[in-house]
């Protein structure tokens, strides 16, 4: 039975008052929208029109809707029963973007439907191989997850997009700003305003932004055209392709996935267990089909491909609210909402600095819960060189991408993440250097 | 105001915008004060000349009126001036003021030599029409090394490659192009034309050699024929973006590249005219 931390305000069980859970599900679905310019960009880089970009929008937001609700869920196998909402996942964007490049939409619902599948087969088995996931390894998993939202968060930080940009100042105060107001109500508030840290300094960032010029009148003005409510285009849902060739990069990709929401559930129990040892694997392979679903649902409906969110499992763990009614609003928030576009609108145009500061508030929660998780069984050698060897070569994967390029075509899928890497080079070296231990125990 | 923002909205990237709006605010300038203005764009560790930027400025013949960089050149005729590859930079720069808009604009890629530098450098430079309160009509500019190819770029050198060929007739532009060096290659993009069946009539990646390609028969990557797509969608339109995956010249990995396909009646006939580029990936992606 999980005992619930002295830190949370509402815990998993318990039910905030109406109006506290509407403002902080308002708070989770304004993270889970940080992620919505991606099909926005996608849509744009192919040349689709404005109707697309609303209708993939639309359909991405009702799938993370449905996503958050079904895994917040304890359903015959389905759902870990968490806070663990879906947003639009960065990692899919370049396999979505290749395969939409190459044959349209059409073709990213295929491949974006048949990684769902393959994320849900991983999902049954996930939960016999607890036994290459201790402390160490699940920790290294969270602490990795947290490192590749750093890019994201630092480069929107500063306000640059592509290499050569130079940083946008007005765009640093912004975020700072917005950082120190969140960092400042959950350091020295007492009581309740906890909950609503990262609301309120969003809504000061949103302020400070349009004073700062980041929210152009170009965008204002589209907001202010778009119909208030309007259903998401239903047109081409039978319009759908796939191309086998692309089949092995939507695996590794959403293999990755996976392992990112593995990450996810876990920092979602030790936040709602103050005696949490070691990760439930039937609980997260439960998660893992939600997730699952999640991914499927988009593809079938013509959003783009979702992911669990890692930064709003730390959000839950900033507010000290994990109650699962939460999840249930922002679902159902999220899904109300994708038939708005106005509102979809005000989501879609969160200004980079406020983006920016979110993610680098977030991640430093999963940091914290990443090294947590490592040395909650305490330290020793054999730790020391599972944690260390896979950091070091996770981290000279992403500082010099380069030292890879000879590496042979089949183990290229291994060093397309350094999540994967990492968690590959720790289980592996985890296994080697318990034989030892195992032999020893044998001759006991 | 509602001009330059629906200039800017033309382009992807922020550096890209940065040059446009400081040339477009020097020509601004140049339209209140004259050549007074110069005065300003002189000035060292200025908006207008910093280690990131200067400005140059030439009138319609081609005679250099402002280079902070290299003064000796003000006053010269520089419109025979050629970079390493024959191109006459000049000339490029002073035909932007040759359309009949009063704030016309356009880009102009060449190789530059740079004192600084050991070979000549591609730069990508905004030059835009500024005409003083005398009446005097001056093209004021400004330049990047480092500056990522945009949609805008491969956009203007088919339509100007286009609007030749319409001039000269199919078949004299081809001949061009096939024993001159072309002005409308920049950076790694290349001009391309083909026959309405898709047959490579100049081919970059064989200038010289007699080897007949097809579009049909190139693009077929990962089973999508993109050849195919696009000689269809030119069927109904004058012109499309063709995005497909290929793989880039210098690291040789497959990367995402677009190209813009024009459609071309002359002689009687109808050309294709291509140009490509590889789109920059968001920083936070690498």
């Amino acid at each position: 039975m999980a005992k619930k931390p002295a830190n949370l305000i509402y815990g998993l069980e318990d039910r905030p008052p109406l109006l506290t859970l509407f403002f902080l599900g308002l708070q989770h679905i304004f993270l889970m929208s940080s992620t919505l310019i991606l099909p926005v960009v996608l849509i744009s880089e192919i040349g689709g029109s404005f109707e697309q970009v609303c209708s993939v929008v639309a359909m991405t937001m009702i799938a993370c809707g449905i996503g958050t609700i079904v895994q917040a869920m304890r359903w015959g196998g389905i759902g870990s029963g968490y806070v663990c909402p879906n947003l639009c996942g960065p990692n899919f964007f370049i396999a979505s973007m290749d395969a939409a490049w190459l044959g349209g939409l059409p073709l990213m619902r295929g491949m974006t439907i048949a990684a769902g599948l393959v994320e849900a087969v991983f999902s049954r088995f996930v939960g016999k191989l607890k036994f290459l996931f201790p402390p160490e390894i699940t920790g290294l998993v969270v602490l990795m997850v947290a490192f590749s939202l750093i890019p994201l968060g630092a480069s929107k930080f500063l306000g640059i997009n592509y290499q050569g940009e130079p940083i946008q100042i007005n765009c640093l105060w912004v975020a700072s700003a917005t950082l120190l107001i969140m960092v400042g109500i959950n350091v020295w508030s007492k009581g309740k305003l906890r909950l609503y840290s990262v609301l309120a300094g969003m809504f000061c960032g949103y302020l400070l932004s349009y004073a700062a010029g980041l929210i152009t009148s170009t965008q204002l003005n589209h907001l202010m055209n778009a119909p208030l409510v309007a259903s998401p285009f239903f047109g081409s849902i039978l319009n759908v392709t796939f191309q086998w060739t692309l089949l092995p990069t939507f695996i590794i990709v959403s293999i990755t996935g996976a392992l990112k929401s593995f990450g996810n559930l876990i920092m979602c129990e030790k936040v709602n267990d103050e005696e949490w040892k070691e990760p439930d694997m039937q609980r997260i392979s439960n998660g893992l089909t939600a997730d699952a679903i999640c991914v499927t649902a988009s593809g079938l409906l013509g959003g783009m491909a979702s992911d669990t969110s890692a930064s709003n499992v730390a959000l839950s763990s900033a507010s000290g609210a994990t109650s699962r009614t939460i999840a249930f609003m922002a679902g159902g928030l999220f899904i109300f909402l994708g038939f708005f576009p106005k509102i979809t609108g005000i989501l879609t145009l969160m200004p980079m600095p406020v983006m920016g500061a979110i993610l680098i508030f977030v991640t430093c929660f999963m940091i914290m819960s990443g090294f947590q998780i490592i040395l909650s069984s305490g330290v020793n050698i054999k730790k020391t060189f599972v944690v260390g060897v896979a950091i070091i070569f996770a981290f000279s994967l992403d500082l010099l991408p380069s030292l890879y390029d000879g590496v042979p075509y089949l183990l290229r899928p291994l060093f397309d993440s350094s999540l994967t890497l990492s968690t590959v080079l720790a289980i592996t070296l985890n296994q080697i250097l318990s034989l030892h231990e195992e032999q020893t125990k044998n001759k006991n | 105001m509602a001009e330059l923002r629906d200039k800017l909205m033309q382009y992807t990237y922020a550096d890209t915008r940065q040059l446009v709006i400081l040339v477009e605010d020097a020509a601004t300038l140049i339209e209140q004060q004259g050549e007074a203005a110069f005065a300003a764009f002189g000035k060292k560790n200025s908006r207008w000349l910093n280690n990131k930027y200067y400005l140059f400025v030439y009138d319609i013949p081609g005679k250099c009126a402002f280079h902070p960089v290299e003064p000796s050149l003000i006053g010269q005729d520089m419109s025979n001036f050629r970079d390493i590859e024959n191109r006459p930079v000049i000339q490029m720069i002073t035909e932007v003021g040759k359309s009949p808009a009063p704030d016309s604009s356009g880009w102009v890629f060449y190789l530059w030599e740079d004192p600084a530098r050991l070979f000549p450098f591609w730069k990508s430079s905004y030059v835009r029409k500024a005409i003083t309160p005398q009446n005097k009509v001056y093209l004021v500019g400004s330049g990047s090394y480092n500056i990522k190819p945009e949609k805008k770029f491969v956009q203007q050198q088919v339509d100007k490659a286009a609007a030749e060929m319409r001039q000269l007739g199919g078949k004299a532009f081809i001949k061009k192009l096939k024993t001159q060096h072309d002005n409308f290659h920049f950076m790694n993009s290349y001009l391309a034309v083909m026959d309405a069946n898709g047959n490579f009539l100049v081919d970059p990646n064989f200038p010289s050699l007699n080897i007949k390609r097809n579009l049909l028969k190139m693009f077929k990557l990962h089973g999508v024929n993109i050849g195919d797509t696009a000689l269809k969608a030119l069927k109904t339109k004058d012109q499309v973006w063709v995005c497909y995956v290929w793989p880039n010249e210098e690291s040789g990995k497959l990367q995402r590249k677009l190209a813009y396909i024009k459609k071309v009646y002359s002689d009687n006939a109808i050309y294709y005219i291509t140009m490509g580029f590889y789109p920059a990936t968001p920083i936070w992606m690498k």
